[in-house]
């Protein structure tokens, strides 16, 4: 069973969160990447029909590079188990290879925490200016941000780190880098709209392309940054 | 620190390659002719006239936008004791204040033009190196700003800084740093710039100042705590006791008013103030000459 991300809203418990959560983001008008999802009990039975699907979301989107990512039980309240969810980025887009790889290396219990309500994302991977990870609560927005795709949620010394409460704002950028005020005005009412509809403080990572946030994944915060203890 | 008089300070700047846009000098004019100004600027151009004293003074006569003509029979009316610096009209987009000391340069910057009584918030960016740090302490809220074109004269419009403005600025600062750093070591001392941006002539200094705010006031390193203060919204009240927060206004043209109330807070013993505006902007840098440490009232 598969599921254009873009175009239906996906229940969490067929689809997991990260991709259940991002279909709501899309069907809130705040850019995502296009993303095709294939159901883990689905590729279990058989890939042919991954193939034909994949193949022909490629020839829909022309992603010049895909990212594969897992879909399962994470992304919970109490738990975000950040990073346990599998990513593989610069994948190329061809459906025969991503369908063997996604058969081969993530359909597995390890991955998927067993195959049931669980999914895997076949992503258009951007390629944009920074990326970065912002949390959010109530009124307060953290944010660190790298040149690389994975450089925050890596752990890589961001260039930008920026701290909005209330109406002051404080950025540090190292590298050459500028901060972006505009960046920094865009995820703060991003944040505001998913913790909104969520009903929760979000983590969310994102991609800036210069002009728009593309939210990558929203999660809840599970646990209270430094910064925000006093 | 030595005060520096326009024309020095000019020579300053073009010496060390800091000027961006045309400047004629006339040194204490009486007979400067529209013809001059025409073979200099061009038959149509429309002109700014500043003024400069022999010392660091602010708030001298000014003509802004005049015709050749206009401008030629403004200068010779000038009293003996004024020079005359001419350079091309063009509006102001935005403006800043630089603050330059050993490897850090500190700017404030507000939309449109930044004069005396202009209460604006700015954006403070911090530059060390390759590291930058900006605050923000309205972030997202367009300020009332003032301009000034040839059709509307001076008028006032919604504006904020944005990130166009910070590039500009981080971009002028880094590729000028070695003609700063020159300019730092000959004048002997830590130096502040007050730039216009236009459209043709890009960042633009337009005068130099001799005193800045400590380099702590930059750097957080201030450790003592911040104190009660009490509020003093004109500058006809009466002058309590101990720090101040400013909240007052005073026009261009309000020199006066200016020179008697730094009068009276020095009488009034006021020693310490904290100010909504810039730290770089007039009113702060005439009450740091009077004596007064000026602090941000924004924590």
């Amino acid at each position: 069973m598969v599921a254009d991300l873009l175009t239906q809203e996906l229940e969490p418990e067929r689809w997991g969160f990260k991709a259940a959560r991002l279909s709501e983001v899309a069907a809130l008008g705040i850019p995502v990447p296009p993303a095709l999802c294939l159901r883990a009990d689905a590729l279990v039975r058989g890939t042919a029909e991954a193939v034909n699907a994949t193949g022909t979301w490629l020839r829909l989107y022309r992603p010049r590079r895909v990212v594969i990512r897992t879909s399962a039980h994470e992304d919970l309240l109490e738990s975000a188990q950040a990073g346990r969810t599998v990513t593989v980025l610069n994948c190329p887009p061809d459906a025969s290879a991503l369908v063997r790889a996604i058969d081969q290396e993530f359909v597995t219990e390890k991955n998927l925490g067993g195959v049931a309500g669980a999914c895997v994302l076949v992503q258009e991977q951007v390629d944009v200016t920074l990326y970065g990870v912002a949390f959010s609560r109530e009124g307060r927005v953290l944010v660190e941000a790298t040149r690389g795709p994975d450089g925050v949620t890596g752990g890589r010394i961001p260039q930008v780190r920026a701290r909005v409460e209330g109406e002051r704002l404080a950025v540090n950028a190292n590298g050459q880098t500028i901060p972006s005020l505009a960046l920094i005005r865009r995820l703060r009412r991003v944040c505001r709209l998913l913790a909104e509809h969520f009903g929760f403080d979000v983590d969310v990572e994102w991609a800036w392309t210069g002009a728009s946030v593309i939210v990558l994944q929203v999660r809840p915060v599970t646990g209270e940054p430094l910064e925000w203890a006093s | 620190m030595n005060d520096m008089g326009k024309f020095e300070a000019i020579t300053a700047l073009e010496n060390h390659g800091l000027l961006c846009m045309p400047v004629s000098v006339f040194r204490h004019p009486a007979s400067v002719t529209s013809r001059q100004l025409r073979d200099q600027f061009g038959r149509d151009a429309h002109l700014v006239v500043r003024t400069g004293a022999d010392s660091e003074e602010r708030n001298l006569l000014r003509l802004v936008g005049a015709t050749v003509e206009a401008a030629a029979e403004w200068i010779n009316e000038l009293p003996p004791s004024l020079s005359a610096l001419v350079q091309p009209y063009d509006q102001v987009l935005f403006s800043v204040e630089l603050a330059v000391y050993d490897g850090l340069e500190a700017a404030e910057i507000i939309p449109g033009i930044w004069e005396l009584d202009n209460q604006l918030t700015p954006i403070v960016v911090g530059i060390q190196g390759d590291r930058v740090g900006l605050t923000a302490l309205n972030f997202g809220t367009a300020q009332t700003a003032r301009f000034h074109d040839l059709v509307r004269g001076h008028y006032e419009s919604p504006a904020q800084v944005d990130d166009w403005q910070v590039a500009t600025v981080m971009e002028w600062v880094r590729g000028r740093r070695r003609d700063l750093a020159a300019l730092r070591r000959d004048l002997g001392h830590s130096f502040g710039l007050k730039l216009h941006y236009s459209t043709r002539f890009g960042l633009s200094p337009q005068n130099l100042r001799s005193t800045v705010p400590h380099r702590e006031t930059w750097t957080g390193n201030q450790s003592s705590p911040r104190p009660a203060v009490a509020v003093l919204t004109s500058t006809n009240e009466p002058i309590p006791s101990g720090p101040l927060l400013l909240d007052v206004s005073l026009a261009r043209e309000q020199h006066a008013q200016l020179t008697g109330f730094l009068s009276r807070l020095r009488k009034a013993g006021t020693s310490e103030v904290y100010l909504r505006s810039g730290l770089l902007s007039h009113l702060a840098i005439n009450l740091r000459e009077a004596g007064i440490t000026v602090r941000s009232a924004h924590g």
